[in-house]
């Protein structure tokens, strides 16, 4: 702990009122979270008694901290300073891996110390966020009453130490001292010994490996296995290290090894990986790393790469997304993206997006334009790499009639803010339409970003609204509110949208299934995947069954509307899904399956499909990652309950063949 | 129809009593800092609102960075040159794809002006440089407010420059629409233009009346959803020179000297008055001489610069007394009547709809009949045999024609010259303006010309 830590952390001293009028003194030196793991050290001079418990109170939580949670160490400083006698033992650590609350970062607590003898004193410290590896080195650096490097060095292997929960366990592991080389650390990934050098070496390479700081690992080359079997990879960096077994590797084909090799039969020479957790990884670029490559006969064939490719959790993000596309598979890519997916590296994926997520929509920058706080609908608009939809929405909505709307733009493009700040103070001065900007930190995706948003609706009804949207009639306003009025089907309900063209573009969606053929290691098999259909693309939009009331198996995103409290018992969106796509026809299906399918009524808009922001390849790549995910939550589901085709078995939709009868 | 709120409830009655009219004239730049036919008729209307008892007129026309130290620091409107009621709107941050400006301060001082000033009558010349948005500004800061709009080319419905002709061929155009306005610019595609006219409508729907020069226009804007009732037809009128009393160098005999006055860019026209030289020297005509006047060749395409610059050092190249073509180069205003005096046509070749030709105003105001083009604007102001001929829109065999007619005719030149009525003046426009500001109807203005419409 730095100096600077040191002042910043000792923010207060307080005495409390004890029997006998005698003061305690103390000092919080350090609280540090990681989630459930928590350590604080400091000292108290608890002369004459003992310590009976340390109390954490944190945002009305408390937990209660004692026995072998706690550790008395040696402090010489606080001797001096208290003219105590040495070996008095005045220092403190409390540690645990268990907290009963996940322990907010950055924020100021209050630990209060209880002593045996009926006294307390307490002291007020801000936490500061660290991975759980960290919390642990902290602990043990005060156990060890040693520098954190130094406990590091004491403790061998620093993967070790994710694993223990108290003080004993950390005890145990600087007991036995490691051998020279440690275990690998075993993240549900494999655990190795070390094997002999290869004799004839393998042609292989690694193209990159990016790390981000934050957690996550990528590593990308190509390796000719085709004779010795490649059995795992390891990455071995100073602070940390990774082993992926083969099974969690992406092999793909790589046309240019083919061509080097002069290998001309198709072959995925190529493989990539990620590992993601939400540990922080001590990263140093210029440090690199050495990456092992283990093989079925136990050989060893190592390659050090001098540095690694730092990158925000984000750009590791879409760094993934962009390998998905630019894989080259023998068969149906969906397929192949799908199976490659199932190993690991989805998972890894959702829970990588999770955190990039979580980070873009941690304290959104609100700013209201208006004077009026009461609503009866708010329309919530997403914007993404363009700013003049807010202008365009508020010009076409606001020679409607519209009284009791308001408009809450939410942005994921952050270099547009000011932009759409400019945009909505014109707005304000040009229309009579009340706009709340919420500008997002990041890329939080469709679904999570219009979570964000509908926290700051002042509204029962909330209208889910693509910026290329636009009104086809004056009256819309009324005919949404009257949809999410009436009884049936008033809940959740999607509307008819219209091409420029006067064509149908939305009208309801359904599923279907696909049938994709892999060639998976060299086994040819199928693979059912959904696929989001829109019902009558193209057709006139006076089709008389869209001018029916009626239940769908889904709607599109891009115009949704559904009463607040049915949105917030659904959670809103899932932010699983990366970017957009199939996170709209996942709400859906989770409304219909709490007992609320979704309508169709006519109220017509134009919508501009996918003028309304910009799109990239990695958008495509989180589209081959969204309808795996999609496929793997409702692909039994739908075909239990009756919800695939175009005419679905489930009686929920009675009506609809009633209609187009 | 949305009746002029005035001071008092006799309001409405321009120069009839104590309830004063306040006009402001909105316009497309200051025609003394930037030429222009837009600017020139808004200038030339608010000068003959200003004259006009019980009116107080106001002019706010925009600037551009052509003149940057007239963009004070921190100032988004400011004066003009000391003249009381003339302002300029110092134009920043356009966007030439939505027509507005992205600029807070700017739309907010305008807001303010409006507040300040209060007219009952807000006329905008155009939008360009201005902003489409800043009608909607109006309606929501003056709801009471009569907001006039006169449309001076097709720039709403057209984004090639509002000219209406096809970028790709060239070809005149009568109707747009996403997928043909795609056609003419596809890097934009058809929803954008489906949205620029959502968005261009959004705005227009604000306006209470609209103006026209020329009757034709009329089509065009109802066909493209400007309700047709909403729109007027009120042509341009103009303070112009007294023809002197100078005799003209060539008071009688054969009128054998043609002029064109105008931008040498390309749909002006004046290739088509070089390919007609070329046939009527084929033909054996060579007594005859045209005199170009203009210039801007700078805004025309290269192509056209260079056909221009081809044909130009060729004809320079002829000996003096073979050469039929006379390049005069630029003129100002003041230069006009002199080069007037010159020509004994003029000739208005132009490849567009032409909306209304001041040119045309010009040379009847000096007494010349015009050879035109037969569509547009020129069509519907020129009687064929009447005033001047007209001839097949590009088609220099025709045009050749009609020369070779004008100057072989005997009587022709007197007969037309005497067919010619003069242009309407800047007080017949002003009050046929402040009839539709108070909802009479310009059409009973006696002076307005003839409304024959051409249809699309």
């Amino acid at each position: 702990m730095t100096a600077d830590d040191e002042a910043l952390l000792i923010l207060e001293e307080v005495e409390r009122a004890r029997p006998r009028d005698q003061k305690v003194r103390l000092s919080i030196d350090l609280v540090g979270a990681a989630g459930r793991n928590l350590v604080i050290g400091g000292w108290i001079d608890d002369r004459g008694s003992t310590i009976d418990s340390v109390t954490v109170e944190a945002r009305g939580s408390k937990a209660v901290l004692s026995g072998g949670q706690l550790r008395r160490t040696q402090r010489t400083d606080v001797e001096s300073e208290l003219r105590a006698p040495a070996g008095s033992r005045l220092g403190l650590v409390a540690f645990t891996g268990d907290l009963a609350f996940a322990m907010p970062p950055n924020e100021v607590v209050r630990v209060v110390i209880a002593l045996a003898d009926g006294r307390a004193a307490s002291a007020v410290a801000r936490v500061r966020s660290a991975s759980p590896v960290e919390v642990r080195l902290e602990a043990l650096a005060g156990l060890l009453a040693c520098s954190v490097t130094e406990a590091r060095r004491r403790l061998g292997s620093v993967e070790l130490v994710s694993s223990a929960r108290d003080f004993a366990a950390l005890e145990a592991l600087t007991a036995e001292q490691p051998a020279a080389v440690p275990a690998f650390a075993d993240d549900g990934l494999v655990v190795m010994d070390w094997q002999a050098p290869r004799a004839t070496s393998v042609a292989l390479n690694v193209d990159a490996v990016a790390v981000s700081p934050d957690g996550g690992i990528f590593v990308v080359g190509w390796i000719d296995d085709r004779e010795a079997k490649l059995t795992g990879i390891r990455l071995v960096a100073p602070a940390w290290h990774v082993s992926f077994a083969a099974p969690k590797l992406a092999r793909v084909r790589r046309r240019d090894v083919e061509q080097a090799l002069g290998v001309t039969a198709a072959t995925r020479f190529g493989f990539w990986g990620l590992h993601f957790s939400a540990k922080g990884l001590a990263v140093s670029a210029q440090a690199g790393c050495t990456i092992e490559f283990v093989f079925a006969d136990g050989s060893l064939q190592s390659l050090k790469l001098p540095h690694l490719r730092q990158v925000e959790q984000a750009e590791l993000r879409n760094v993934v997304l962009g390998q998905i596309v630019a894989d080259e598979h023998v068969g149906s890519v969906q397929v192949e993206a799908s199976n490659l997916l199932d190993g690991g590296i989805g998972d890894g994926i959702v829970a990588l997006n999770r955190a990039v997520v979580n980070r873009a929509t941690a304290g959104p920058h609100v700013i209201r334009f208006g004077h009026r706080t009461d609503f009866r609908m708010s329309v919530v608009v997403c914007l993404y790499g363009r700013a003049e939809f807010l202008m365009l929405q508020a010009a076409a909505y606001s020679a409607t009639k519209m009284g009791g709307v308001e408009f809450v733009y939410v942005s994921n493009s952050p270099e547009l803010a000011e932009t759409l700040v400019k945009e909505a103070r014109i707005a304000t001065l040009l229309y009579d339409v009340p706009i709340t900007l919420v500008i997002l930190s990041g890329n939080a995706g469709f679904g999570a970003a219009n979570n964000v948003a509908v926290d700051y609706c002042r509204s029962r009804v909330v209208c889910i609204m693509n910026p290329d949207v636009f009104p086809r009639s004056a009256g819309w306003a009324e005919a949404l509110l009257d949809g999410a009025s009436s009884g049936a089907g008033g809940t959740f309900f999607g509307t008819p949208l219209h091409y420029d063209d006067g064509s149908l573009m939305h009208g309801g969606m359904y599923f279907e299934t696909d049938t994709g053929i892999s060639f998976s290691g060299n086994v040819i098999s199928e693979r059912r995947l959904l696929r989001v259909e829109h019902y009558d693309k193209g057709t006139p939009a006076e089709a008389a069954k869209q001018m029916v009331t009626r239940p769908v198996p889904a709607v599109t995103g891009a115009l949704m509307v559904v009463r607040r409290p049915w949105y917030e018992r659904l959670a809103g969106f899932s932010p699983d899904f990366v970017f957009g796509h199939y996170e709209d026809a996942d709400l859906c299906l989770r409304s219909f399956a709490e007992g609320e399918p979704v309508f169709l009524r006519n109220v017509p808009f134009w919508h501009l499909e996918g003028r309304g922001s910009t799109r990239l390849p990695v958008h495509e790549g989180g589209s081959l990652v969204n309808r795996w995910l999609f496929t793997r939550k409702w692909l039994e589901y739908a075909g239990e309950h009756g919800l695939l085709g175009a005419e679905p078995r489930n009686p929920a939709f009675a009506a609809r063949k009633a209609a187009a009868a | 129809m949305k009746a002029i709120a005035t001071d008092s409830p006799a309001a409405g009655e321009p120069g009839r009593g104590s309830p004063r009219l306040k006009v402001l004239v909105v316009s497309l730049y200051h025609p003394e800092l930037i030429r222009g036919g837009a600017q020139q008729v808004a200038y030339e209307l608010y000068q003959g609102l200003a004259a006009t008892d019980g009116v107080d007129a106001t002019l706010l026309a925009s600037a551009d960075q052509r003149w940057p130290s007239l963009f004070k620091s921190g100032a988004r409107i400011t004066g003009f040159d000391q003249r009381p009621g003339e302002y300029l709107f110092l134009s920043r941050e356009y966007d030439h794809w939505w027509h507005r400006s992205g600029n807070v301060e700017l739309v907010e001082r305008f807001c303010q002006f409006l507040a300040e000033t209060r007219p009952d009558v807000v006329h905008f010349h155009h939008f360009l440089t201005l902003g489409i948005d800043l009608l909607s500004a109006t309606r929501r800061v003056l709801p009471e407010a009569k907001i006039v709009f006169t449309f001076h080319e097709f720039l709403s419905i057209c984004n090639a420059n509002g000219q209406m002709v096809r970028t790709f061929d060239r070809s005149l155009c009568t109707t747009a629409s996403a997928v043909r306005c795609h056609q003419c610019f596809p890097n934009h595609s058809p929803e954008s233009f489906f949205m620029r006219e959502n968005w261009l409508k959004a705005h227009l729907g604000k306006v209470d009346r609209f103006t026209v020069p020329s009757a034709f226009m009329i089509d065009f804007y109802a066909r493209w959803g400007i309700p047709r009732e909403k729109i007027e037809h009120v042509t341009n009128g103009q303070q112009l020179p007294a023809p002197d009393a100078e005799p003209s160098v060539q008071p009688s005999g054969p009128r054998k000297r043609f002029g064109f006055f105008g931008q040498l860019v390309d749909n002006k026209g004046v290739q088509v008055i070089f390919q007609a030289v070329t046939h009527l020297r084929m033909s054996g005509v060579t007594d005859f001489v045209v005199e170009i006047n203009g210039d801007n060749l700078a805004y025309a395409t290269p192509e056209f610069r260079a056909a221009f610059e081809a044909f130009r050092a060729a004809e320079e190249a002829l000996p003096a007394a073979e050469r039929n073509i006379v390049f005069n180069g630029a003129y100002s205003h003041d230069e006009l009547p002199r080069r007037m005096r010159r020509v004994d046509w003029c000739i208005v070749p132009s490849l567009w709809w032409e909306i209304f030709g001041l040119v045309i105003s010009e040379a009847w105001n000096f007494g010349k009949p015009v050879i035109a083009s037969d569509v547009g604007g020129m069509a519907e102001r020129i009687g064929h045999d009447r005033d001047g001929l007209l001839f097949a829109v590009g088609d220099a065999r025709a045009l050749a024609e009609t020369m070779r007619r004008a100057v072989t005719e005997e009587g022709l030149w007197a007969k037309l010259e005497a067919g010619i009525r003069k242009p309407a003046t800047r007080e017949e426009m002003t009050n046929a303006m402040l009839r539709v500001y108070r909802g009479v109807g310009a059409a009973e203005e006696p002076a307005t010309q003839s409304t024959g419409t051409l249809g699309g």
